[in-house]
C-alpha cells in the first residue's frame, strides 16, 4: 500500500472502524507524518469536546424550558385541547403561554407582585440583550419598509403583528425579530428614535389597558393593551416619546 | 399551588419523568445545536423547540416508562435536536442575514490570515452543513459509523469519506498540533 493509502485509513483508523488494522499499524511506526496526523485528529475530537463542556448552556434557557414543558404539560392535560385540536397546534401553545401567564399572576400575586412584572422584568432583559455585548442581536429581519418586516413573520409566530412604518412621526421602522416572553413567541419591532433604539413586544391576549409606564435600571418601558394585544416598549429614549409610539401604533395599526 | 391541581395526575407525573430523563442531557444537547446552527442565539431556539417536540414524541420513545439509560435517553433527545436544526436551517434559508452570514463564512476560507490561527469552533463553522453533521455525530455524540449512517441515510462508506475530509480540512484550519514536515 502507498503511503497515500493509508492517510486515506488514518480517519477511520482513530475512530476504530478500520477492519483490518494490520498493515497500517505496521506503517505508523516507520511513517512520522502519518503519525502525527492521527494524533491531530485525536487532538481535533479532544478540542471539540472540551469546548463543548466548557460552554454549558445559559441558566436562561434552563429556566425557559422548564417553564415551557410545565406550561405544555398543563394544556395537553386538559381534555379539550386533545379532543378539539392536533397537541402543538399555535394555538395550544398560546393556550400554554397564557398558563404561564395566569400562573405568573397567581404566584405574583400572592407575592404581591404581578404577571406583567415578571414580563417587564423578561422584556427589559430581553431589550438589553438585544442590544449589549457581543452576543447583540437585534434584528431577523433587517428592513424599513413594513411590507418587507410584516410578511417576514409569517409562519413564524402564531398571530400577525402589527407592523408600521412611524417615520413621518419621528420612528423609522428599522426590522424585527421573533423574541421569547413568557414561554412564548413574540414580535419584537424595532424602531429608531434619533439615536436611540426602541423595542417594541407584542402577542395577542389581555384586556383592553392605557398605556403604563415606569422606569426600571434606567429604561422607559411602557406597557399597553389594544385590540387584544399586549404591548410593551422599552428603550433608553425619554418616557414621552415611548407614550407618543403608542398612541401612533394604536392609531396607525388598527 | 393552585394550578397544579387543575393538571391531571397522569401528565404531571409524565413530565416529571420527562424532564428527569431529559433535562440532564441539556448541555450535550445545547453544544451540538451551538456546533450546527452556529451561532448562539439560533442555537438557544433550536434546544427549546427540540426540547417541546421532544415532549410531544415522549410516548414513542420505548425508555419513557422508566428503564432507559442515560446513553439512550441522551441518543434519542440528541437526534430530535439534530432533526429541529435542520428544519430550522431549512426554515431561515430565506433570511437574508443568514445568508450574508453563510457567504462570509464560505468566501474563500483559505484566505484566512496565516498567523491568525483557527478556534476549532471557527474551523468547524467554515465546513458545510454535511460535514459539521457527521463530526458532530462522531465526536460529540460518540456514535459508531454504522449509527451515524442510519442518522444521516447514508451508505456507511460515505460517512467514513466525509469524516475523512472533515477532518483534513480542519486540522489544515486549524494548523497547529504538529507542523507538517517538509517532505
Amino acid at each position: 500500500m502507498t503511503h497515500e493509502q493509508f492517510e486515506d485509513l488514518l480517519s477511520a483508523y482513530a475512530d476504530g472502524e478500520l477492519d483490518d488494522v494490520a498493515s497500517l499499524e505496521a506503517h505508523l511506526p516507520t511513517c512520522a507524518p502519518c503519525t502525527a496526523r492521527l494524533a491531530e485528529y485525536k487532538g481535533i475530537g479532544d478540542a471539540l469536546r472540551r469546548q463543548a463542556r466548557a460552554e454549558t448552556a445559559p441558566a436562561a434557557l434552563r429556566q425557559r424550558i422548564a417553564a415551557t414543558l410545565e406550561a405544555a404539560e398543563a394544556t395537553a392535560a386538559s381534555p379539550w385541547a386533545r379532543r378539539r385540536r392536533p397537541m402543538w397546534s399555535p394555538g395550544v401553545l398560546a393556550a400554554a403561554a397564557a398558563v404561564v401567564l395566569a400562573v405568573g399572576l397567581a404566584v405574583g400575586g400572592r407575592r404581591g407582585g404581578d404577571a406583567a412584572g415578571t414580563a417587564a422584568q423578561e422584556v427589559l432583559d430581553s431589550h438589553v440583550r438585544s442590544l449589549a455585548g457581543d452576543q447583540a442581536h437585534l434584528f431577523d429581519v433587517a428592513s424599513t419598509d413594513q411590507h418587507t418586516v410584516k410578511p417576514w413573520f409569517s409562519g413564524k409566530l402564531d398571530f400577525a403583528p402589527s407592523v408600521v412604518d412611524l417615520a413621518p412621526q419621528g420612528f423609522p421602522l428599522l426590522g424585527g425579530r421573533v423574541d421569547f416572553i413568557s414561554g412564548r413567541r413574540v414580535a419584537a419591532l424595532v424602531y429608531g428614535r434619533r439615536q436611540h433604539k426602541i423595542n417594541v413586544y407584542e402577542w395577542p391576549g389581555g384586556n383592553e389597558s392605557k398605556p403604563a409606564g415606569e422606569l426600571r435600571l434606567g429604561y422607559s418601558m411602557l406597557h399597553w393593551t389594544h385590540a387584544g394585544m399586549v404591548y410593551w416598549a422599552v428603550s433608553d429614549v425619554n418616557p414621552t416619546d415611548l407614550q407618543e409610539l403608542a398612541r401612533n401604533i394604536d392609531t396607525i395599526s388598527r | 399551588m393552585r394550578y397544579t391541581q387543575r393538571v391531571n395526575e397522569d401528565a404531571d407525573e409524565r413530565s416529571g419523568r420527562f424532564a428527569k430523563l431529559m433535562m440532564p442531557h441539556l448541555d450535550a444537547a445545547y453544544a451540538v445545536a451551538r456546533q450546527l446552527t452556529r451561532n448562539r442565539h439560533d442555537a438557544e431556539d433550536v434546544v427549546q423547540e427540540a426540547y417541546l417536540r421532544a415532549l410531544r414524541y415522549f410516548d414513542g420513545f420505548r425508555g419513557a416508562g422508566g428503564g432507559a439509560s442515560d446513553m439512550e435517553s441522551r441518543a434519542w433527545l440528541l437526534t430530535i435536536v439534530r432533526h429541529t436544526c435542520y428544519s430550522s436551517r431549512r426554515r431561515s434559508m430565506d433570511r437574508a442575514e443568514t445568508i450574508e452570514f453563510d457567504d462570509r463564512l464560505h468566501s474563500n476560507p483559505l484566505s484566512v490570515d496565516e498567523d491568525q490561527r483557527l478556534t476549532i469552533e471557527q474551523a468547524l463553522a467554515l465546513l458545510p452543513y454535511e460535514a459539521r453533521e457527521v463530526v458532530v455525530l462522531r465526536e460529540l455524540e460518540g456514535l459508531s459509523y454504522k449509527e451515524i449512517a442510519q442518522a444521516i441515510n447514508a451508505p456507511i462508506g460515505t460517512v467514513m469519506s466525509r469524516l475523512a475530509r472533515a477532518r483534513e480540512r480542519l486540522r489544515k484550519l486549524i494548523g497547529d498540533v504538529a507542523p507538517e514536515s517538509a517532505t
